[in-house]
């Protein structure tokens, strides 16, 4: 009995899968394509479409075999095997302002000047401002996706709101979340989520942070959220929240939108990645619009939320280029147009809305195209691209001085508490 | 009689709070979206696309494989690793048992999260990110079942011990056939726990692991879950199902495990 | 006569460390290394890839008492543990007693009992955000049958880390369970059947043969629940991320943001080396106030 088990262990111990490319040598398959790792932390339907993007890049290569790996937080691993000879070629990550200054990866910029059949011209121009820091790219924009303002249609014409002409400013919303607030229903909610907060601001056209919000290679040293711009976000939020026309779900997304699809909240603020979805699944119909603004100011854009196609730089030259192939293939307009019409996100190829499937899209689902437009209606500027931060615990003040905010605490300390601490951090 | 009516009503009650959440999953399970998106209880019509669609999106039968081998592997080591230590620190008087013993319980007060990056490093050097032994090896020994083991080996009678030395048995002689025999219900709750746990843990082997081949079916089930938009929710708890079915096996063979312990309880005395 | 028992005590060693040899060498690798560099670490800035980079004394600990944030971890896991270990282990005892009596089914209701344990995480995410969502949820839908008003279970800092108090009660109470079987199925039958020739009732029998018997097994439950509680971190990850307003950051999980979301290694293990300090000054008080009080047959 004891052998056996000690047997069963022993052999147990030495079953060895092969390791692929942890020797820093470039692997090949047998008909002599190179092989790279790709690392994402796309799941659920959304990956299912990208499994077919990359099957589809493997069967048109003769010289390139991507191996897709899905990560569940990517720059936590990266952390360790960043500057390891078992980081992947490519991956997909969403830290901008991390990665770049991360010093284990190749700035596509470089790649870009390399190679005339790829230029930045041929991105949207909104997407490569975004995703540029101090006029550079260094990760490839591929999933990308805006906030936008999601509302239920029938509810609307029930409490005698036209439908067709949504609210578009701060006291409209309010408005219209008084009208449309019914117990249990909800007029109105955003997700307790920074992004949210800081797309309120470029709607405006204000900036966050000092620096022009960290774009042009200074990091910033303090926040305007303690400003008259801040002050009137939380107060339109405050009012909504004291008369009882907000509903707060907390920090979990998953949460505010399920009180939207059972129809116990009529208007909320989320990304447009969730559209594909809602398209597919609500019993009733929805409509997106823009992102509102205080009264009297201009719509002047939003900031886009996504993650880029990194280049490590611990890999062979060979791995390299063909981690380049797979980049460009990603972004080219066919498989941009497939990616946005099938999942929400918006195509970073300017091309991708004139083909098909994309095309098509557009014309049968306005909800999908008032996300585009939103894009290519931002004027492109610091403030629309949005904060640009190495600290990561800044969102996490914000978000605390917004939960704050919803448990009805008083506008002007919290935004004050909020300014010390993220100023605090930003001087560190 | 009063008292038997009164026991199973107590059974009974405690018995749905702590099955309902199954219950709750294997009903989402069946459900069309549209049910999730209105909070239902029960699915409106039974469908089993979820199922297929689980099955479809990831390769299930390779998960299923690999996390039976990893948990089996992890819980015959931690019967046979941790019953030796807690044998040696009981029954064996040696000097600095302990301070020894303190030393690994010392170990259960480092929250995991703290050993993760460390540990990835040792891995790295080890050359053993995507293997099986990277997911097996670290685990297969626990200050909690070698604890959980000296307490009860504390509670097997003096008298037996002192009449096993009296004929001369020798350490390991009494270890096999008395000790291990003597301890089946801790073994089973022991083995339970370790299986489990094995098979229930998730960050440790994402981080290990970006193949497949290797890869255990909690990785499979946060695939179907979605972080980005909106959960399917009905491919989610299909999958939880499926997996559910093979720790469903092991408590079963475990609890009879336990409940052969009071067998050999009553010969003992 | 010395060097006799000398050597005997070196032969009785060497056969000790003999049977703990493989699980030092595990532990040595995978847990007191990481002890080690998570000491080495607490006093350190350190770089991406846990790389040393400078020695800075105490300034991460000196820090820590500085933050309010990290204070106020120390209170919340305090009151958590409090709210969670001792309802578990009597919810556990109780459920261990019930379904260990001699009756028909018992063995379908123990395996029911232990079930909770098979439900990963991914599952037991999804099923405690449903029932405790604001609106929709299962508790609010019953309670509202009630006539009781809706509570903010997650989104108010008064409620939530009773509510995640709550939802780890339910998901600890299996293994206790099991734990605490095998504990009442180890007790010798004898024991009972010569009380019951004595003429002890129910209660007698509980209070004065199971629970003594049962006494190493329930210092053992003690002491774990106290450290998992104290390191719990999945079900706060999953329900309220340390929100709202940090009424729910317990020091894991705070060491958890700190090291992995904003990469303070540095931060991240002054604040475990406090938690381990906390922890074990615990644990030693149970086994100084707890192992007097176990009985050992």
């Amino acid at each position: 009995m004891m052998k056996k088990t000690v047997g069963v262990l022993i052999i147990a111990g030495l079953i060895m899968t092969a390791c692929s490319n942890q020797n820093g040598e470039t692997s090949t398959t047998e008909d002599g394509k190179v092989v790279i790792d790709f690392w994402h932390n796309l799941d659920g339907d959304n990956a299912q479409t990208l499994e077919g993007m990359i099957h589809a890049f493997n069967e048109q290569s003769d010289t390139v075999e991507v191996n897709p790996s899905f990560q569940d937080n990517i720059q936590q691993q990266l952390r360790t095997v960043g500057n390891t000879d078992s980081a992947p070629a490519v991956f997909l990550g969403g830290d901008n302002a991390y990665y770049s200054q991360s010093g284990y990866i190749v700035p596509i910029e470089d790649m870009i000047e390399q190679d005339d059949a790829f230029q930045k011209e041929d991105l949207n121009e909104a997407v490569l401002e975004n995703h540029s820091l101090d006029g550079k790219l260094n990760g490839m924009p591929f999933n990308v996706f805006v906030s936008l303002l999601f509302y239920n249609v029938e509810m609307f014409e029930e409490a005698g709101l036209d439908p067709a002409s949504p609210p578009t400013t701060f006291s409209e919303v309010q408005a219209a979340a008084s009208e449309l607030t019914n117990d249990p229903i909800k007029g109105f909610s955003i997700p307790i989520n920074t992004s949210f907060i800081y797309n309120l601001f470029a709607v405006q056209n204000e900036l966050v942070y000092d620096n022009d919000n960290g774009r042009l290679g200074e990091a910033p040293t303090q926040t305007f959220l303690n400003s008259p711009v801040g002050e009137e976000i939380f107060a339109w939020i405050d009012d909504m929240n004291q008369a009882g026309n907000f509903g707060n779900y907390g920090r979990t997304w998953s949460n505010t939108q399920l009180a939207f699809s059972s129809g116990e909240l009529a208007m909320y603020l989320d990304s447009s990645a969730v559209t594909g979805i809602w398209l597919e699944t609500l019993d009733f119909e929805f409509a997106t619009a823009p992102m509102p603004v205080p009264d009297g100011e201009e719509w002047a854009g939003v900031n886009q939320v996504g993650s880029q196609l990194w280049l490590s730089s611990n890999s062979t030259e060979e791995e390299i280029d063909a981690g380049w192939k797979f980049i460009k293939y990603m972004v080219s307009p066919e498989v941009q147009s497939e990616w946005s019409a099938s999942t929400g996100y918006v195509p970073v190829t300017t091309a991708a809305v004139d083909i098909s499937p994309l095309k098509e899209t557009y014309e049968e689902h306005e909800q999908f195209r008032i996300a585009y437009d939103a894009l290519i209606n931002t004027d492109p500027s610091p403030a629309t691209a949005g904060p640009s931060l190495e600290q990561l615990d800044i969102d996490e003040q914000i978000a605390q001085a917004f939960e704050k905010l919803v448990q009805g605490e008083d506008i002007s300390s919290v935004l004050e508490e909020a300014e010390t601490s993220v100023n605090n951090i930003l001087t560190e | 009689m009063m008292k038997k009516m009164i026991l199973y009503i107590l059974l009974t009650i405690s018995a749905f709070f702590m099955f309902a959440p199954i219950l709750y999953a294997f009903s989402v399970s069946f459900m069309s979206a549209s049910d999730i998106n209105n909070a239902a209880i029960l699915p409106s019509s039974l469908s089993l696309d979820a199922y297929q669609e689980a099955a479809n999106r990831i390769p299930l039968l390779q998960f299923l494989a690999n996390s039976f081998l990893i948990a089996t592997s992890v819980m015959i080591g931690q019967i046979i690793l941790c019953s030796l230590a807690a044998y040696a620190f009981v029954f064996i008087p040696f000097k600095g048992k302990n301070v020894l013993f303190i030393l690994l319980l010392s170990t259960m007060l480092i929250p995991f999260e703290s050993t993760i990056v460390p540990n990835h490093v040792t891995m790295i050097n080890l050359g053993w990110l995507d293997t099986y032994q990277s997911l097996i090896v670290p685990t297969i020994v626990t200050p909690f079942g070698v604890f959980l083991l000296r307490q009860h080996f504390l509670t097997m009678p003096k008298e037996l011990w002192d009449a096993a030395q009296m004929d001369g048995c020798s350490y390991f002689r009494y270890y096999l056939s008395f000790a291990l025999p003597l301890s089946k219900a801790t073994l089973g709750a022991l083995s339970i726990f370790a299986f489990i746990s094995s098979w229930n843990s998730y960050l440790w082997p994402l981080i290990m692991t970006s193949n497949d081949n290797v890869r255990p079916i909690q990785i499979g089930l946060k695939m179907l879950v979605s972080s980005q938009a909106s959960t399917n929710w009905p491919i989610v708890m299909a999958g939880a199902i499926i997996a559910l079915v093979p720790t469903l096996i092991i408590l079963f063979l475990g609890l009879k495990y336990i409940r052969r312990g009071l067998l050999s309880g009553s010969i003992k005395g | 006569m010395n060097k006799k028992k000398f050597t005997k005590e070196v032969k009785l060693f060497g056969m000790g460390i003999l049977y703990l040899l493989p699980t030092f060498v595990i532990l040595s690798v995978f847990l007191f290394y990481p002890i080690w560099k998570t000491f080495q670490f607490s006093f350190s800035d350190v770089l991406d890839g846990g790389i040393v980079d400078e020695f800075v004394g105490l300034k991460h600990y000196l820090a820590l008492f500085d933050s309010s944030s990290f204070l106020n971890s120390i209170k919340v896991s305090f009151q958590f543990v409090l709210y969670t270990v001792p309802i578990t282990i009597i919810l556990s005892l109780f459920l261990a007693v019930i379904a260990n009596e001699k009756l028909k089914g018992s063995r379908f209701f123990q395996m029911i009992f232990s079930s909770q344990l098979g439900i990963s995480g991914a599952a037991s995410s999804a099923i405690l955000l449903f029932f405790f969502h604001p609106t929709l949820g299962t508790i609010n839908n019953v309670l509202g049958f009630f006539g009781i008003p809706n509570i903010q279970w997650l989104t108010s800092p008064d409620w939530a880390l009773f509510s995640v108090a709550l939802a780890t009660v339910w998901m600890g109470l299996s293994l206790n369970f099991i734990l605490l079987l095998g504990g009442l199925q180890n007790i010798s039958v004898d024991l009972y059947e010569s009380s019951t020739v004595d003429g002890a009732g129910y209660w007698t029998k509980l209070f004065k043969i199971t629970l003594p018997l049962l006494s190493p097994v329930l210092f053992f439950v003690t002491i774990i629940n106290f450290i998992n509680a104290f390191q719990s971190f999945g079900q706060i990850h999953i329900l309220t991320e340390g929100g709202p307003s940090e009424a729910t950051n317990l020091i894991v999980y705070s060491i958890y943001r700190e090291s992995f979301m904003y990469g303070n290694y540095g931060f991240a293990s002054a604040q475990a080396v406090v938690l381990f300090l906390i922890t074990l000054f615990v644990t030693l008080i149970q086994f100084k106030v707890g192992e007097r009080r176990v009985h050992y047959q």
